[in-house]
């Protein structure tokens, strides 16, 4: 029964989308830290990366590897130099952080969604009635 | 914690920018003041941010007010040699702000300030939106 009911909260699923709102809520420290430090000199953009290790995680062909890879997915801040630097020494580009905090909010929301709809499914096998 | 946490770096760009905003208000207002408790005309305001760097791994921490500085720009001398503040040769020493740079700077604090606040609305619309997970 415990391992049953453990499946039954812990899959794949649910597993990497608590893991994607994780990487977004981080991405989004990161976007309002670039957007509070628009006009510091010397600042440099950070980023943050974990759709790469998701996806690699998600590829592995036996379930238990891939939850074990996904438990170990950790979203990674970094310093983005893709952007030009501006005579201040400051590369934020306010036009492409807000670009990159909406397409964060809907991300995020989009993953909300989805995890909706999971728990509605294992509502809708509990009760065995649609909502 | 996370979408909390991302609040408050937002509220420290939101004080940063405010604070360049009460510079160039002291500035413009200063425009022509000719006498200072230092002596001399007023001296225009800059405000310097720093970058706060957050918890390891987490990358930043937000900004925050480093200190504010007088330009060291020479002050604009106006030939009136009826004014009580002139030198010998009728010259007086008006302050160094250039209210062109004051109304554009304002600007760019403006708009800086509302992308601030753009990006706390983001945070609690995503905050909200975790609160209705398996509300169904």
């Amino acid at each position: 029964m415990v391992v049953i009911m453990a499946d039954l909260f812990s899959d794949l699923t649910t597993l990497a989308l608590s893991k994607g709102l994780d990487g977004a809520g981080t991405r989004h420290k990161a976007i309002a830290g670039n957007i509070a430090n628009v006009e510091t000199p010397g600042y440099i953009r950070q980023d943050v990366s974990f759709e790469d290790q998701l996806k690699q995680a998600l590829q592995s062909p036996d379930e238990r590897l891939a939850e074990r890879s996904l438990q170990a997915v950790e979203p990674k801040t970094q310093s983005d130099m893709t952007t030009p630097v501006g005579p201040n020494g400051n590369n934020v580009s306010i036009d492409k952080e807000m670009a990159e905090l909406t397409k964060n909010s809907l991300q995020y929301e989009t993953m909300v969604q989805l995890m909706n709809m999971k728990i509605s499914m294992l509502q809708t096998s509990i009760s065995g009635t649609v909502k | 914690m996370g979408n909390f946490s991302s609040i408050d770096i937002s509220a420290s760009g939101l004080f940063a920018q405010r604070a360049r905003l009460d510079a160039i208000a002291n500035n413009i207002a200063n425009a022509n003041t000719t006498r200072t408790a230092k002596g001399g005309p007023y001296r225009r305001q800059e405000v310097l941010l720093r970058a706060v760097s957050g918890d390891a791994g987490s990358g930043s921490g937000g900004v925050a007010v480093d200190k504010v500085v007088e330009s060291t720009d020479p002050p604009k001398m106006v030939y009136e040699p009826g004014n009580p503040d002139a030198d010998s040769a009728g010259y007086v020493a008006m302050p160094n702000v250039n209210p062109v740079q004051e109304m554009v700077d304002m600007i760019t604090a403006t708009r800086a300030y509302e992308a601030n606040i753009q990006a706390v609305n983001a945070a609690r619309t995503m905050a909200s939106k975790a609160l209705e997970i398996g509300k169904g």
